[in-house]
């Protein structure tokens, strides 16, 4: 056992430790974000680079950030009503190490059979047209759970009500700002086109893609120079685009194909990219929503 | 050609549905919302036109690579089922937020994604892929409990939330061990690989937490009543009669497919036990209640607790097996109209007399007679009576019972239909009794009251198909020996 | 204990093992709404390594596709569930000012 490794997964196991026992919501929110980009190097030491990708951009990026802008609100709680700064009691701790006695007793047990899934998945990759093993995983052979997971996101979305009624004034034009973002959204833009064409050959996708993509339009929109655009972002249809175009095509596979979510032959990387393109857009305005949500 | 597209398409045309919904101005949502209503009819007919059990194979690739969607007769079934309680919910609803237009828009797109979810869920033969479902569901039907916005409603929806995150984790870590062990995710292939042991054993306890925590049974069932009550009248009937069916569903597969290789003996035993307590302290429970919707809420407490009986019968090779599985499925169906039933006729009452209070009823006998009838209807079936769905379902505990040789549940059955009689007798009483002389009882579109009757007729005489029902429906799956005349 | 050693896979389903049973439990006893979101997080990556850490790699040590897909999958439900969670209770905090919810359960509002 490497000892890099031990160390890792001593500190993260501290970092846990540290930020679920945070005095501020800020702190844990801080030390949940290193917890996060931490976890994504294990993901890398457990061969799992796609994962470590996403746990960096949404496990620690996107929710980071969102529980970041949560913290700042609750700061503001009267006091008396605070409970985030009363130190959390003890949680049941002997009956949670016996289930983890239980459960790490149960694990050593497991002798899982070698190397199935991913040699069916190596076998099959080939007449799946896609080169990159997840993303094929992710976009053909399992492509109903993504189709799924997406309509959760929306779900999410509209559960929230964070779908914004009307953003009143559009932040006043900043020339400094506007600026530096005028060069850096560009580029933005270009990192998540980047993103989406890998994944079909490399680590990648949809999610990432739109995570970037998201941060450049909420840069854009803090220096105020296209609110036309932005309101755009706004508009419910940007938000169900991808879902939409996803059922279309999974349809349709039912008549070119021969089954619902297939793809005929020839067609599968273009219509793959067509997909997570437009997903792309779908996650980007999603999670602007998210972001987007003001006190009313 | 029809399994390939409409078994997908049951769970893809709500999800278009929801999208087109959410996009629409408020005067086309509601033509919409006919259409696909109607497509959804025609769609789910046709399935159950089609007699033999129906397989597609997502993408066109086999398990262990992609998921397998069933429609063997238990999910025709409960396709029906969630069909006829949206009919009603959505008709029901147009009527409720005909002054809320606000409400309605927040409430469409998310009633179409449960729908989707609820037949994802109902068809789905991948443990992971449950798992969306089970999440789709669960996220949706918080979304709902949330609609008003109200303290309240926030408080109650969030206790709802960190359920059924709790249940998600707990959940996913099963299907780890599962899934780690064998390298499969189709339920049949699963339940041919899976080898007896602590690891096993230990996963499928796992799953039945979670999914119990789900279904609110006792004592994991604090969420529900506040979520249920205090939630807008649609969503109560929708969460009632159908979100912790899902959990209660993707539980029976679960059982069904790993009791003929697992011993869960002790656990069907254990569940039928906290069933038996669910439905005693749910009904004391509904007896103190002073308002109409937590009456209702306690009550399905109490009538999840049925559900779970028929693990104590449910061993694969007994006689006892096929009644038990027919049990469940009316309890299901029973439970479902009847709760639905009554949430709907209780949101009638409560909107004419402008408070949530029993002794607000007074005199609503005259004045909204269809909603009192409703009520009166879906409570035979919940207490039990013949010829309800609800009498069916305990007769086949009954007898369940008897041929397992467990005499002590038909005493838990009476007390349950009498604690049951109690709290219903409770709820209508004030509705017989003469309205005080200054109440204004304000109008309520009559649409309402309809659609609550509709499923209160359901539920009230659905026993008398139960033959029917009973011969037609079997377990369907590898373990379980044929029912015996 | 001698000194076994373990090999690597073992060692993250052990963290996996640890990190769920925290986060559950402060998850059911922290009162804090966003720590108990925060608790939640912390145990679904749990759960993620112990599930990516059982499967065998392949052979150029790359780990199993499935089970990569499945953690992907979970991550993105995860972040939706946490925003969903961040949302009501933000929602609550402005309506009520708590940042936890009360003792009792409230009794259901009027229709």
């Amino acid at each position: 056992m490497n000892a890099v490794d031990a160390l890792l997964a001593l500190v993260l196991l501290a970092l846990a430790v540290a930020c679920l026992w945070a005095k501020t919501a800020r702190t844990g929110s801080l030390l949940f974000i290193t917890f996060g980009l931490l976890l994504a190097l294990a993901w890398v030491r457990l061969g799992a680079i796609d994962v470590a990708l996403a746990e960096a951009a949404i496990g620690a990026g996107i929710a980071g950030a969102l529980l970041l802008d949560a913290a700042r609100q609750f700061e503001h709680s009267p006091a008396g009503q605070n409970s985030a700064r009363a130190p959390s009691p003890w949680p049941p701790s002997l009956l949670m190490l016996f289930l983890a006695a239980v459960l790490l007793y149960a694990l050593s047990t497991i002798q899982p059979l070698a190397g199935d899934a991913t040699l069916a998945v190596s076998a099959a990759l080939e007449s799946s047209e896609i080169a990159h093993p997840v993303t094929a995983v992710l976009l053909v052979f399992r492509a109903y759970d993504t189709l799924l997971e997406i309509a959760v996101l929306l779900v999410a979305v509209l559960a929230a009500q964070a779908a914004p009624s009307a953003i009143r004034a559009s932040p006043k034009y900043d020339p400094a700002l506007a600026a530096v973002v005028g060069w850096m959204v560009p580029i933005a833009v270009l990192v998540a086109v980047y993103l989406l064409w890998a994944g079909s050959s490399r680590t990648g996708g949809a999610f990432q893609a739109a995570a970037v993509l998201a941060g450049a339009i909420l840069l854009a929109r803090f220096s105020g120079q296209w609110p036309d655009a932005d309101r755009l972002w706004q508009h419910a249809g940007v938000r169900v685009f991808g879902l939409v175009t996803f059922i279309v095509v999974g349809l349709s596979g039912a008549f070119t194909a021969g089954a619902v979510l297939g793809y005929p032959a020839g067609w599968t990387g273009g219509l793959v990219l067509g997909i997570e393109a437009a997903l792309m857009l779908s996650i980007a305005a999603s999670l602007l929503a998210l972001f987007g949500w003001k006190e009313r | 050609m029809t399994e390939v597209f409409l078994l997908p398409l049951a769970v893809l045309l709500p999800l278009l549905m929801a999208c087109c919904v959410h996009v629409s101005a408020d005067r086309f949502a509601r033509p919409l919302q006919w259409v696909g209503a109607l497509g959804m009819a025609t769609l789910v007919l046709a399935l159950v036109a089609h007699d033999a059990p129906m397989r597609t194979v997502l993408g066109g690739w086999e398990a262990p690579l992609g998921i397998e969607l069933v429609a063997d007769r238990l999910a025709k079934t409960l396709l029906v089922f969630t069909l006829l309680v949206y009919a009603a919910v959505l008709l029901y609803a147009e009527g409720y937020f005909a002054q809320s237009p606000i409400e309605a828009r927040r409430f469409r797109p998310l009633a179409w994604l449960l729908w989707a979810a609820c037949n994802a869920a109902f068809l789905s033969d991948d443990l992971f892929n449950l798992y969306v479902t089970l999440e789709l569901a669960g996220l949706t039907a918080v979304g709902l409990a949330a609609l008003s916005g109200h303290p309240k409603a926030l408080a109650a929806a969030l206790r709802y939330l960190l359920a059924a995150l709790l249940a998600a984790n707990l959940f996913l870590l099963g299907l780890a061990l599962l899934y780690g062990s064998t390298g499969v995710l189709s339920l049949r292939m699963l339940a041919a690989a899976v080898e007896p042991g602590t690891a096993s054993l230990l996963a499928f306890v796992l799953l039945v937490t979670a999914l119990a925590l789900k279904t609110a049974l006792l004592p994991l069932h604090t969420w529900l009543p506040p979520a249920h009550g205090g939630a807008v009248t649609p969503v109560s009937a929708l969460l009632s009669a159908l979100v912790i069916k899902v959990s209660f569903v993707i539980l029976l597969k679960l059982w069904l497919h790993f009791a003929p290789v697992l011993d869960l003996v002790v656990l069907g035993q254990g569940l039928a036990v906290m069933g038996a307590l669910a439905v005693v302290w749910g009904s004391l429970l509904a007896l103190r209640q002073q308002r109409l919707k937590m009456l209702v809420a306690y009550s399905t407490v109490a009538q999840v607790g049925y559900l779970f009986l028929p693990f104590a019968w449910l061993r694969p090779g007994t006689p006892a097996a096929a009644v038990a599985f027919d049990a469940s499925v009316l309890q299901i169906l029973g439970h479902g109209f009847a709760k639905a039933a009554m949430f709907l006729a209780a949101g009638v009452l409560l909107r004419a007399a402008g408070r949530d209070g029993l002794e607000g009823l007074q005199g609503a006998a005259s004045r909204q007679p269809l909603a009192v009838f409703a009520l009166a209807l879906a409570g035979i079936s919940l207490i039990g009576l013949p010829p309800s769905l609800g009498f069916s379902a305990k007769w086949s505990m009954l007898q369940a019972a008897l041929l397992a040789g467990q005499w002590p549940w038909v005493l838990l059955l009476l007390t349950g239909s009498l604690l049951t009689a109690a709290y219903v007798f409770r709820a209508i009483r004030y509705a017989f009794l003469p309205a005080p002389d200054v109440s204004e009882l304000r109008p309520v579109p009559a649409l309402m009251s309809y659609s609550a009757l509709l499923l209160a007729v359901l539920a009230a005489f659905g026993g008398l198909g139960t033959a029917t029902l009973a011969a037609w429906l079997e377990i369907e799956i590898a373990g379980w020996p044929e029912a015996l005349p | 204990m001698s000194a076994i050693a373990m090999d690597a896979a073992t060692l993250w389903w052990v963290l996996g093992t640890a990190l769920t049973f925290l986060g559950l439990g402060v998850m059911l006893a922290a009162p804090a709404l966003l720590r108990k979101l925060l608790a939640f997080n912390v145990m679904g990556s749990g759960v993620f390594l112990v599930l990516l850490a059982l499967r065998p790699r392949g052979p150029d040590g790359v780990a199993d596709p499935i089970a990569q897909a499945l953690v992907l999958t979970g991550i993105v439900i995860a972040i939706a569930s946490t925003a969903l969670g961040l949302m009501l209770a933000r929602r609550y905090h402005l309506a009520t000012g708590r940042d936890s919810l009360p003792e009792d359960a409230p009794e259901g509002t009027d229709d």
